[in-house]
């Protein structure tokens, strides 16, 4: 009874073991299959944010190649219609070039003729010019020749009269000089004749008390002596 | 005179060319590390790192002649962007900055290798790594060769062995990180092989490995450091070193800028220069306008994603390795948990909390394990200094100090859980929750918000379940055949017998920070044939509250009777109640109560009042053997109180040699002494034991 009793528990507790041996490995097959999982996911996650990302470049591109193709036709109509207008401008300035290369030649035909003409009138003027210039170079050729001459004469006259002059005025220097010498002479009376006086009137005084017509003789000499100066040295 | 005047002006001429001609040539490179990815979210080109450091390489390409332009890992992780796009933005930008080689460095294997070496394929930049291999092959380039003029330079890149990788990865790819010697000598034949004139490593080993490696291989020219490379030799920093022999190892590790390398192409590679620039330039290159195009689309695209909020008006919560500890025990309901220091970002969050925000906070978005260590084992990676504990404190858990033999439940993220493999050097049985961190944080963060708690105690608080059983059985049965007559041997038993016994034991505890109840059922049956030997049946209630490490009070219910009856048909039935105060410290555990003690039935008696006292003390030692004492002794006085006592007193010495972790040989010596209240004739017995035991420890929740 015992011994079948401790058989039964090892019994027992070994076929637990083997339960758990089993749960085991489908617990390393689960673990196997959320590893893979778990690197899918992110490989996953990986290629749809890049996808994500360059889609949207690709959309961002295909946005700018749209806008510049639409840009480019805008720009080829635009080209266009600058080419047709470019034609026709051309076409009418090509018909104003034909015109006024018509009228240029039909200028330039009168304007051979004008120029022969003014040519001709030209080479005319300046014959008579040339005529006119050596005429005119001939008088004044005459003219330097007279002028020359009568500059000559007038050299002359007012050499000799300088001549003249020039004695004349040697004479009234000396006049000059004998009459400054003169004048020292009679300035040299006159300073004795103020002494004199001088003395005279101290005299004068003395007399005055004697006399009054003493003095008025004396003044009136003294006065005619003045006079007499004075004449002199006017008469100088 | 003519002819020798022309002579003397060729000589002239050739004389000044001859040193233009026969000049030496310089390889130019330029070369980036640690990018992280660190992409900003903002959509102004200017205010992005990266970006800015893309203006200065795309500047220099245009001022001067450029060669090629490596980076030297940890260009893709921890950044927020480049994680969202599995490392396809970095390549992005590499692909627009013309990098021509990046090395696979450790971090940068958290977006995954099978991830990198698509992104790869349809990209120019070479991914490089030697000793990355799946089934013993290497799943990325091991080197790349670059070409100038008459010279030919090969690039081998040397990963570092720190990087941890996705158990999925691992499982489905059979990827290991080799040793880089088990390549190094075949990759570098292969390129002498092919001409290769100089030869250059881009290496993320450290500062030791790369002089080992300089030393071992004299065929390398130049070492490249960068990304995990720190440069250190001996505690000091040094960018450059030149050996002897005129090969260098450079050191490239800041990350804000870019380095550019002038090497001398002469009979050896001789380093002339290294420039390190982080200046900010100006460009208006059509590539840089489309980089910035490219990286602005993966910012709305992140942007769309990442803004998602995942709650309004959240509390202001400091997010650390801690607190999140806290919250994967809170998840699986473990004993400990445990994160590493660079699983998680310290930061605060607050009110509007996003996709983003958690992003940021976890950097290694590795799934979450469970599994169960021993006592031991926890022990030993305590003292790790890159580990983060959440529950383990001062040795004890839940407030129960570690016992050794006990298994304790463990939540920790991969790169926790591999650093615990690495360091007690095994497997350890683990499950994998395929749950990424990330994704528990933010569905917290949604729902429950038990990380804006400020006080996790309560998970010390949670009930555990231990069942502790100890069988000890025996069995002799014995035949004797002889004739009656005849004599027996000395020594030998006379007649047949069968004997047998019994002494079984289950401890089946209740217990938290707090409280622990104990239930005891224990049997000590012995029969020789009609003889009960032994015959004890005991049932024993244990409370204590724990609030203090050493003393607590408790509370115990026992109740003793016998197995089988005895012959007189008696079921003695005693009962115990005592309460006291147990203590513990070190290997000594005691209990000191009174109480009360009553024989109620065959025959009842009246009720004795006493103290109890109850030492024990256990010693391991030798690996091995443990010693065990126990003393367990109740001395009572009868009601009313007179000169008399009773005394029961159990001595229990007891040996064990430990076999395996369920099964151990005891030597067991007892002692008991009862000297009864109402005849004082003292009993004694002694019984030495040698049995074969059977131990289990469980802990069901």
């Amino acid at each position: 009874m015992q011994s079948s009793t401790i058989l039964l528990s090892f019994v027992i507790v070994v076929v637990l073991s083997s339960c758990a041996t089993m749960g085991t490995q489908d617990t390393k097959l689960v673990d196997q299959l959320k590893a893979e999982n778990r690197v899918c996911s992110q490989n996953l996650n990986l290629f749809m944010r890049e996808n994500d990302v360059l889609k949207a470049e690709n959309a961002k591109y295909k946005r700018e190649n749209a806008d510049v193709k639409s840009r480019n036709a805008v720009l080829q109509s635009d080209l266009n219609a600058l080419a047709t207008k470019y034609k026709n401008d051309i076409a009418m300035l090509n018909e104003r070039y034909a015109s006024l290369q018509q009228k240029y030649d039909v200028f330039v035909k009168q304007s051979d003729s004008k120029i022969q003409e003014l040519e001709q009138r030209n080479k005319e003027l300046e014959k008579k010019m040339a005529d006119e210039i050596a005429r005119l170079n001939e008088v004044i050729r005459k003219q330097e020749v007279d002028f020359i001459k009568e500059k000559e004469n007038i050299i002359n006259q007012n050499t000799k009269k300088e001549i003249e002059y020039q004695a004349t005025i040697d004479s009234l220097q000396k006049q000059v000089t004998a009459l400054t010498s003169e004048r020292e002479q009679l300035k040299s009376r006159i300073a004795e004749a103020e002494v004199l006086i001088q003395k005279m009137q101290k005299e004068l005084d003395e007399v005055k008390k004697a006399g009054v017509t003493e003095m008025k003789k004396s003044e009136d000499t003294v006065s005619e002596t003045k006079k007499d100066n004075q004449k002199q040295e006017e008469s100088k | 005179m003519r002819y020798i005047y022309h002579i003397v002006i060729c000589l002239v001429i050739i004389a000044t060319c001859i040193p233009y001609v026969f000049a030496d040539e310089t390889l130019t490179i330029l070369a980036t590390s640690n990018l992280r990815g660190n992409f900003s979210l903002d959509m102004d080109d200017t205010a992005d790192p990266l970006l800015s450091i893309a203006r200065g390489i795309i500047a220099q390409r245009a001022a001067q002649q450029v060669d090629c332009y490596v980076d030297l890992g940890n260009a893709f992780s921890p950044g927020v962007l480049s994680k969202y796009s599995y490392g396809a933005i970095m390549l992005d930008y590499f692909e627009f900055v013309q990098c021509d080689a990046a090395l696979v460095g450790s971090r940068d294997i958290a977006v995954g290798l099978k991830n990198l070496e698509l992104a790869s394929r349809t990209r120019p930049t070479q991914l490089l790594s030697i000793n990355i291999t799946v089934d013993n092959k290497p799943i990325f380039k091991p080197y790349w060769i670059y070409k100038k003029n008459n010279y030919t330079i090969g690039f081998i890149g040397i990963t570092s062995s720190k990087g941890i990788f996705d158990v999925a990865e691992k499982r489905v790819l059979s990827v290991s990180l080799a040793g880089y010697r088990e390549y190094l000598s075949s990759t570098i034949a292969a390129l002498k092989d092919m001409k290769c004139t100089y030869i250059i490593i881009l290496s993320g080993l450290s500062a030791e490995e790369n002089m080992a490696l300089m030393k071992e291989y004299p065929d390398v020219s130049v070492i490249l450091a960068g990304g995990d490379a720190s440069g250190l030799y001996y505690d000091v920093y040094a960018p450059r070193v030149d050996l002897e022999d005129g090969r260098s190892i450079i050191t490239l590790s800041k990350s804000n800028g870019f380095y550019s390398i002038y090497l001398g192409l002469k009979q050896k590679l001789v380093c002339q220069k290294v420039i390190f620039s982080d200046t900010d330039k100006k460009v208006s290159d059509s590539v840089y306008i489309d980089l910035v195009e490219r990286i602005n689309l993966w910012k709305e695209r992140y942007m769309g994603v990442g803004t998602s909020v995942l709650a309004q008006d959240f509390p202001a919560t400091s997010v650390s390795s801690v607190t999140i500890a806290h919250l994967l025990r809170h998840y699986y309901n473990t004993e400990i948990a445990v994160v590493t220091v660079q699983d998680v970002f310290a930061t605060k969050i607050a009110g509007q909390v996003t996709s983003i925000d958690v992003q940021r906070i976890i950097q290694n978005d590795y799934t979450i394990f469970t599994y169960r260590l021993s006592g031991t084992q926890i022990q030993t990676i305590r003292g790790a200094t890159s580990l983060i504990f959440s529950g383990l404190s001062g040795g004890k858990i839940q407030g129960v100090a570690v016992h050794p033999d006990r298994m304790y439940s463990v939540a920790s993220t991969q790169s926790a859980y591999d650093t615990i493999a690495a360091i007690l050097r095994q497997d350890v049985k683990s499950r994998n929750t395929w749950t990424p961190l990330s994704v528990l944080l933010a569905n917290d963060i949604k729902g429950n918000k038990y990380i804006a708690n400020n006080d996790f105690s309560y998970l010390d608080n949670r009930v555990r379940l231990i069942v502790d059983i100890n069988l000890s059985n025996m069995y002799d049965n014995s035949v004797i055949t002889t004739d009656d007559t005849a004599s027996t041997p000395p020594g030998m038993p006379s007649k047949t017998y069968t004997k047998w016994g019994i002494e079984d034991s289950a401890n089946i505890t209740l217990y938290n920070q707090y409280h622990t109840l104990t239930v005891t059922p224990y049997v000590y049956y012995m029969r020789q044939d009609e003889l009960y030997l032994q015959n004890l049946l005991r049932g024993t209630l244990f409370y204590t509250y724990t609030f203090n490490p050493y003393i607590n009070p408790y509370h115990k219910s026992q109740v003793d009777t016998v197995v089988v009856k005895k012959d007189d048909g008696l079921r003695p039935l005693l009962f115990r109640e005592t309460i006291g105060a147990s203590f513990v410290y070190s290997y000594f555990s005691g209990r000191l109560g009174v109480g009360f003690e009553k024989q109620t039935q065959d025959p009842p008696k009246d009720m004795l009042y006493g103290a109890e006292s109850i030492l024990q003390m256990q010693i391991p030692f030798l690996n091995y053997f443990t010693y065990t004492f126990n003393l367990d002794n109740f001395i009572s006085v009868p009601e009313g109180g007179d000169s008399t006592y009773q005394i029961r007193t159990e001595l229990r010495n007891t040996l064990s040699i430990k076999i395996n972790s369920w099964l151990s040989l005891s030597i067991r010596h007892r002692w008991f002494y009862y000297n009864p209240l109402d005849t004082q004739i003292p009993y004694t017995y002694t019984q030495l034991l040698i049995s074969l035991d059977v131990k289990a420890k469980f802990k069901v929740f």
